[in-house]
């Protein structure tokens, strides 16, 4: 089995995969990080988003061996190590941006880099074009955008010590 | 941290409890839970829409590495167990109970989808376009009104015998 390297919030990781095996399998199953979740057979759902090299990415569509030197971010990734929330994590808390939570740390990591395509000032008919890619099943969306906006707002102030999950 | 969640009283805003797990990828999802000595359930499923089994040969993958065992629908009816119950029975004037069709949890003698009637349909709209032409539009009541009612009543009459007959 062919062997992987890439580095996972901020630590190196190998691992022994299959050619087909994907990337949210490898963090999921290898890893054992099950933030990252697999909520559909067709690349819909967007519960599997990841950051790849600084970009969003959809997991589940990506090969791990694809992903051989890249940095990869996971929602696990996102709290300071103290235990501090990033701003937007905090956002959906506030917000009710989230109800069995399935969907979430997929809408938490598109919702960031919305940020850093579109800023920090988010109005309602960017942020719901924008999540065409992520599903929730429970909430209507309505708080998701809430959140977002909010959470955008807040990453802007320098609230936190990092903007956007690197 | 966010300082609005400090009211407290009647009306005021409670943060719920389970929301710190799901935003930060802690959830225990039924997937993400790991239990010594599990096995994991994968269901083969039919490529076609209507067929008859003919057979299931399960040798080959009952050798395979990790494979605890292989079961077929065979196995449900040699166990007795019965048909996926229906949600809702009803039943006729006379009291008898509804005439249902088999529904096991594993298909055991056909796969089922309706389809019959389709070709019928299809027969009659290629003469349909037959009778026309550019130049001889004459016959244009024919086409659109006679046929397309025989078509919509002979559609009718095979939904309803599938409808009675099932």
């Amino acid at each position: 089995m062919p062997a992987v390297s890439m580095t996972v919030n901020g630590k190196p990781v190998t691992g022994d995969v299959e050619a087909r095996t994907l990337l949210v399998q490898f963090l999921r199953e290898s890893l054992r990080l099950t933030g990252t979740h697999v909520g559909c057979d067709t690349s819909q759902c967007g519960a599997c988003v990841v950051h790849v090299d600084g970009i969003a990415a959809k997991s589940c569509t990506l090969l791990a061996l694809q992903c051989e030197g890249a940095k990869v971010t996971t929602i696990e990734g996102l709290a300071e190590p103290g235990g501090a929330l990033h701003p937007m994590q905090e956002a959906f808390r506030e917000h009710h941006g989230l109800q069995c939570g399935y969907c979430t740390p997929g809408m938490i990591m598109a919702a960031l880099d919305i940020v850093r395509r579109r800023g920090n000032e988010l109005d309602e008919h960017t942020i719901r074009e924008q999540l065409d890619g992520n599903i929730c099943r429970c909430t209507g969306y309505h708080n998701i955008v809430k959140a977002i906006a909010a959470g955008a707002k807040n990453m802007g102030k320098g609230g936190s010590s990092h903007q956007a999950a690197e | 941290m966010s300082a609005t969640s400090s009211a407290t009283g009647i009306g005021a805003s409670v943060r719920r409890k389970e929301d710190f797990r799901f935003i930060t990828g802690k959830g225990q999802y039924t997937d993400d839970v790991v239990r010594p000595g599990e096995t994991r359930a994968v269901f083969v499923r039919s490529p076609y829409a209507h067929a008859k089994i003919k057979s299931i040969d399960v040798t080959a993958a009952k050798k395979m590495p990790g494979v605890v065992d292989v079961l077929t629908g065979a196995q449900l009816a040699t166990d007795k167990i019965g048909n996926l119950i229906c949600g809702w029975m009803i039943h006729s004037k006379d009291g008898s109970p509804m005439k249902m069709s088999a529904h096991p949890a594993l298909a055991a003698s056909k796969v089922n989808c309706v389809g019959d009637a389709v070709a019928v349909v299809i027969a009659l709209l290629v003469y349909e376009h037959a009778i026309l032409r550019p130049t001889d539009l004459s016959r244009l009541g024919v086409a659109f009104f006679n046929l397309n009612g025989y078509v919509s009543v002979i559609f009718f009459v095979a939904t309803l015998a599938d409808v009675l007959l099932r």
